[in-house]
């Protein structure tokens, strides 16, 4: 959760500790080229618990200008990186946009059937035998039509292994109003 | 479309507006689908269509939305710039400022800046190129669709909307670069939010002018119960559902003379 509706925001350059976890998330997926890690900017909330991490081209920055209202939200959004662990949450955006690699086979995803889509838009865990390809770790999942479904992370618990969703699309319908 | 037909679903071109498509049969809702999901489209009435199209976005415009959630028009104004125009959208409410985030992400756009909060305090240290003032309003448009909004306004109610829509319009007027556009427009038939706040503005700041729409319209109203307004008013557009099938709509558009 962010902080109050009075809390202070502003929009400032990732420090290098934070462009490490994000750089060190684009080699996991092997595509640094992924983000513009040089353009991206975190809108920090004062007592906020994580922040939004955008990819701010300089002409919209440029824009920011005009008013000295804070923004709430601008660019492309990239993901949020966590307060405290600085752990970095790609967003569903970014998922749009990994996944259009995916089908061109320069990223590895987790590919699901039918069911394992439907399954995972509703953010729920999707077992082995609906899961057609999987990758290692965090990775984007598509369906076996190559439509972009979200993040997921393949989990295990005793034996059982599944994916789990970090972030789905079916959370514009939940969530997103 | 190719997706949706194969899906099921029927789907008819709409005459009025060039990139919209009519939903005459759907297996599940147009909401529901993943092509809804992963962005390539967006519903709403083929009148609040309408009034992206009157804006005319261009490539490095600097285009303003002084209430824009939940994102139908600002999505549109992207989506006809190729998210080349930047857009600087506004809206006071935390809640349907979530909708305005999510429909924009959800759309994959990049050349926007969000911004909550009251649209005519903003201190806008430029003037921008262009205004969409699509205005809160009484809702009356949608009668159709909502029979409750026939008793859940009051003649106070749209009063006092009405003031409101002209101070946000005069605000607008402030924003704008000389030779500038501003788009109103509200969901609603009532001349008191329509005609009434036009000419109102009109009064108050003599450097603008009503020029013509390009989109099919009725003319405004220029009397309405005895009360005369300016007579260029007329220019403004009023959509109606009996006569061009959407939801009731009143569109003028002002251009900020140097």
């Amino acid at each position: 959760m962010q902080a109050g509706e009075e809390a202070v925001v502003r929009l400032e350059r990732l420090s290098a500790r934070e462009k490490a976890v994000i750089i060190a998330f684009l080699e996991s997926l092997r595509c640094p080229g992924l983000l513009d890690v040089d353009r991206l900017y975190a809108l920090r909330v004062r007592g906020g618990k994580y922040y939004n991490v955008f990819e701010v081209d300089p002409s919209l920055l440029q824009v920011t200008a005009l008013t000295a209202r804070a923004p709430y939200s601008l660019g492309f959004n990239a993901g949020t990186l966590d307060a405290r662990s600085l752990s970095f949450r790609p967003s569903l955006p970014l998922a749009l946009r990994a996944c259009r690699l995916c089908r061109a086979g320069v990223i590895e995803c987790h590919v699901l059937d039918d069911r394992g889509a439907a399954v995972f838009t509703y953010g729920k865990n999707v077992w082995p035998e609906h899961v057609l390809a999987a990758g290692k770790g965090l990775k984007p999942v598509i369906s076996r039509r190559g439509d972009c479904l979200g993040w997921g992370i393949l989990m295990s618990h005793n034996t059982n292994k599944y994916l789990h969703p970090l972030r789905d699309l079916g959370w514009y319908l939940r969530r997103g109003g | 479309m190719n997706r949706l037909e194969a899906k099921g679903f029927e789907l008819e071109p709409l005459h009025l507006a060039p990139h919209g498509l009519v939903v005459t049969k759907q297996p599940v809702s147009i909401g529901a689908t993943l092509e809804y999901l992963q962005g390539f489209y967006y519903i709403q009435d083929p009148a609040s269509m309408m009034v992206a199209y009157e804006i005319e976005p261009r490539q490095q415009e600097v285009i303003l939305d002084m209430a824009a959630a939940p994102g139908g028009k600002a999505t549109q104004i992207l989506q006809l710039s190729r998210d080349q125009a930047f857009l600087i959208a506004v809206d006071i409410s935390r809640q349907r400022m979530r909708s305005l985030r999510s429909n924009i992400n959800r759309m994959g756009f990049r050349n926007y800046i969000l911004i909550r909060g009251d649209s005519r305090r903003l201190g806008l240290r430029e003037a921008v190129d262009k205004v969409l003032l699509d205005a809160p309003s009484s809702g009356e448009g949608i009668i159709r669709k909502d029979p409750t909004r026939k008793r859940s306004r009051s003649l106070e109610d749209i009063l006092s909307l009405s003031a409101l829509q002209a101070d946000m319009l005069s605000a607008a007027v402030n924003y704008v670069k000389d030779g500038g556009v501003i788009v109103y427009s509200a969901c609603t038939l009532a001349p008191e939010e329509g005609e009434a706040v036009i000419s109102h503005v009109l009064e108050r700041h003599p450097n603008i002018e009503v020029v013509p729409l390009s989109i099919p319209h009725s003319p405004g109203v220029d009397e309405y119960f005895g009360v005369k307004f300016d007579k260029s008013v007329r220019r403004c557009g009023r959509l109606y559902p009996h006569i061009h099938g959407t939801e009731g709509f009143f569109i003028c558009k002002l251009v900020k003379r140097p």
